[in-house]
């Protein structure tokens, strides 16, 4: 399954490394079934908001801890909620690193991001509409630290204790900083903008309902 | 209450570090062309070449696995090699500076211009400069090296450190004057003061000696003393090197007691006095002391250094970059007793600890520059040398270095126009930019700084070097050792010295165990990829049993560090 205990965590096997990939994709797909109909706005919304996003990860990659993934995980978790947040963490986790590199890591990225969108699911960054810039940039803040200390959970393995951990906690500390630095640039660049993108349009079916109820009109 | 000034001068404090980027600008390429190279082969030059009398005399040194042995080379200013000669019984790390001593007499005798050479095996030399013919010699006790530490010259005396103690020779005929012990030494250079010779040792002793031999000591008790002792109006300036750090020790000659202790950083370079002036340098900084009544630091700028200063044109002073990148530090002090520092790109670039040597004439100035790799490069100024030289530098335009410094006064200049307009939002956006900006310019050095911090807080200070394999040879105790475990087969390399880095004493390892290595330039650092073409799952080191958390070109090292690779699955 293993081939070998690695600097980073498990060296995968190209089998552990599919059945790693065939986990992701179930867990994107489960979470995204919903007994409520998607549109085909919904899926076409969903599927460019993942290709993008990864796109914009994998050109930043040389920037160091430059994580545009963070804050779009952030607002798709508030706009679209938990579950589709969670989802579109998973599935950018996955493709990104079909180019970036596939791994053991790739696990604990997608659990990090997914924690995101479930942070910004609850933290109610998007108020009626209204983008809600100091409390996306103090949750920008949290949350670069948070998918930090989750993405270096990979490196735990037999032979690391729990000293060496901190020491490798610490010592990542300026690259936390510069990851928070930089999701509060995506927040206030781009916060408002992609928020409103992902802002829910009712569907025919529920303007309908307003109306009727509106008029006191029994469906 | 309008905050909006408030707000703008700290906007403005902001942009200093845009200044400061677009000062690194320097003067040097329009001053100076190359003029020549010599290629001495597999060797360092490790300390500075020596100009006098129109002739340049060039020192190598070399590693014990390497081709090509040390030696004393003599050019004339065109480039043409005059004459050059050996030492086969050298140990190989010859890095005592040159000394030439023009000709006089005294109560021992008369004596011609010489050249003064301190040897590795302990042999001392007074060579005729214009054919290097030897006047005279003398033989000094060896334990493992010899001689490594600057000479100094005293009325008829040649006073020269040895590995144990000082000699003081009659310049005329080499005979011995007066010998005492003292600590053992390593670039333990001697300076004469007020009749007594003041030489430090490598258990952080200071000792001074008398013209007849007496002798009186100081336990520093703060590390290594490496360097010839300074005297400022002060006291004296002497520099120790301890496991967590550097510390400066003003030490009143007449009572040899301490009168102040200033800290500074990690392997401290040789530091050099001008007046009450003394320009130092170490891992962190490039330090400015103030030593007129008491010693205080006036001013650093961060650097790192490890090796000499040398005193250059214009009364300023330039040092090598202890890295591939940066090149020479060039040191001005300005009027208002500051320190301006810009960098230089000669061509002997990376991880030298040799300081330039300079030469002015009438006719025009000379920099000669050693490089790590065995090449002196010899520079002169434009006055004289005006022709351009192929591919000049200057016209070349950094496009990253002047996009980035375009957008960070985009961005700052945009955070303080709408701050003026009372835009806060629009406001915020260009700031974090600017952060961004800066966090990337700044975060390999910080996360570098930071990971040394780390490693300290996390070790307990010890001057313990790890276990001691009873494999090794006894002969290695006291010096720097590396060890492989290459598939489950460990072999080690010892009684190494002056390696400053992990890397650089890997790499002399790998070359006498016959070993090969393989490495690839990162972002952090040169990172060992394979020995042997092992690769593995990746190679880790450690240094006296810890495991730093820099690369090994960054990891500084001490005289008895003891370096162990092993691959990363066997952690």
């Amino acid at each position: 399954m293993f081939q070998a205990l690695g600097t980073h965590g498990p060296e995968l096997s190209p089998t552990m490394g599919l059945v790693l990939d065939l986990i992701l994709l179930s867990t994107a797909f489960l979470l995204l079934s919903a007994p409520k109909r998607r549109s085909i706005h919904d899926v076409m919304l969903m599927a460019t908001l993942v290709l993008s996003v990864s796109l914009l990860r994998v050109v930043m990659q040389p920037l160091p801890n430059i994580q545009p993934v963070t804050v779009a995980c952030l607002l798709v978790g508030a706009q679209l909620g938990a579950r589709r947040g969670a989802a579109f963490a998973v599935m950018v986790a996955m493709l990104s690193n079909f180019i970036m590199g596939d791994g053991w890591w790739t696990i604990f990225q997608a659990i990090g991001w997914a924690s995101v969108a479930v942070v910004g699911a609850n933290a109610t960054l998007v108020l009626d509409g209204v983008y809600n810039l100091r409390r996306t940039c103090i949750a920008a803040i949290g949350t670069a630290f948070m998918f930090d200390f989750i993405v270096s959970l990979s490196i735990i393995d037999g032979t690391f204790g729990v000293v060496d951990f901190m020491l490798y906690l610490l010592n990542g500390i300026p690259f936390d900083v510069l990851h928070a630095v930089g999701n509060i640039a995506f927040a206030v660049w781009f916060g408002a903008w992609f928020a409103s993108i992902l802002e829910e349009q009712p569907t025919r079916e529920t303007l309908d309902t307003t109306v009727m109820e509106g008029y006191g009109i029994d469906a | 209450m309008d905050r909006r000034p408030l707000l703008l001068v700290a906007l403005v404090v902001l942009m200093l570090p845009s200044f400061e980027a677009t000062a690194q600008q320097s003067a040097f390429d329009d001053e100076f062309n190359l003029g020549w190279e010599h290629n001495f082969g597999d060797v360092y030059i490790t300390t500075a070449p020596l100009f006098h009398d129109d002739a340049m005399f060039v020192r190598t040194s070399a590693s014990w696995g390497g081709n090509d042995g040390p030696s004393v080379s003599s050019f004339n200013l065109e480039g043409d090699l005059l004459w050059s000669f050996g030492n086969p019984n050298s140990t190989r790390h010859d890095m005592a500076p040159l000394m030439v001593v023009d000709a006089g007499n005294g109560a021992c005798g008369s004596w011609p211009n010489m050249l003064i050479i301190g040897w590795s095996d302990g042999l001392i030399e007074a060579r005729e400069p214009a054919d290097g013919s030897v006047l005279w010699t003398h033989q000094s006790k060896a334990i493992t090296w010899g001689i490594s530490g600057s000479m100094e010259h005293e009325n008829d005396r040649i006073v020269v450190p040895t590995r144990s103690g000082v000699v003081a020779l009659c310049a005329s005929n080499g005979a011995v004057e007066m010998e005492a012990s003292t600590g053992l030494g390593w670039r333990n250079g001697v300076s004469v003061v007020e009749g007594e010779y003041l030489l430090g040792d490598e258990d952080g002793v200071l000792w001074a000696v008398s013209h007849s031999g007496e002798v009186r000591s100081l336990d520093l008790q703060n590390g290594k003393i490496r360097h010839a002792p300074l005297l400022t109006p002060s006291g004296l300036f002497v520099q120790s090197q301890g496991a967590n750090g550097g510390t400066v020790s003003i030490v009143n000659t007449t009572t040899l007691t301490v009168s102040a202790r200033l800290p500074i950083g990690p392997s401290p370079a040789i530091p050099i006095a001008v007046g009450s002036t003394v320009v130092s340098a170490d891992s962190e900084a490039i330090r400015l002391f103030d030593c007129a009544i008491e010693c205080y630091q006036t001013d650093r700028a961060p650097f790192r250094s490890n090796g000499e200063i040398g005193a250059v044109h214009h009364g300023q002073f330039m040092l090598p970059y202890n890295d591939e990148t940066i090149g020479w530090g060039l040191i001005r002090i300005a009027s208002n007793g500051s320190l301006v520092l810009t960098t230089v790109n000669t061509g002997a670039d990376g991880y030298g600890t040799s300081s330039p040597g300079y030469y002015g004439t009438s006719e025009g100035e000379y920099l000669a520059f050693g490089s790590d790799d065995g090449v002196v490069f010899v520079f002169t100024s434009a006055s004289k040398d005006a022709q351009p030289i192929a591919g000049d530098e200057r016209l070349e335009f950094d496009w990253m270095a002047q996009g980035i410094v375009f957008l960070l006064f985009l961005s700052l200049g945009g955070a303080a126009i709408q701050l003026l307009r009372k835009n806060h939002a629009s406001m915020v956006k260009f700031f974090s930019l600017y952060a961004v900006l800066i966090g990337l310019l700044i975060v390999d050095g910080v996360a570098l700084q930071w990971a040394e911090m780390v490693e300290d807080l996390s070790t307990p200070p010890s001057d313990d070097d790890g276990p001691w394999d009873p494999a090794w040879d006894e002969s290695w105790r006291g010096t720097q050792i590396v060890s492989f475990t290459i598939d489950g087969e460990v072999r080690s390399a010892g009684g190494f010295e002056g390696y400053d880095t992990a890397l650089e004493l890997t790499l002399a390892a790998c070359e006498q165990l016959g070993i090969e290595i393989t490495s690839e330039p990162t972002g952090l650092g040169e990172y060992v990829v394979a020995f042997d073409g092992e690769e593995g799952e990746g190679w880790e080191y450690s240094v006296d049993g810890r495991e730093p958390g820099v690369s090994s070109e960054s990891k500084p090292l001490d005289a008895s560090s003891r370096v162990h690779w092993y691959p990363a699955e066997a952690r």
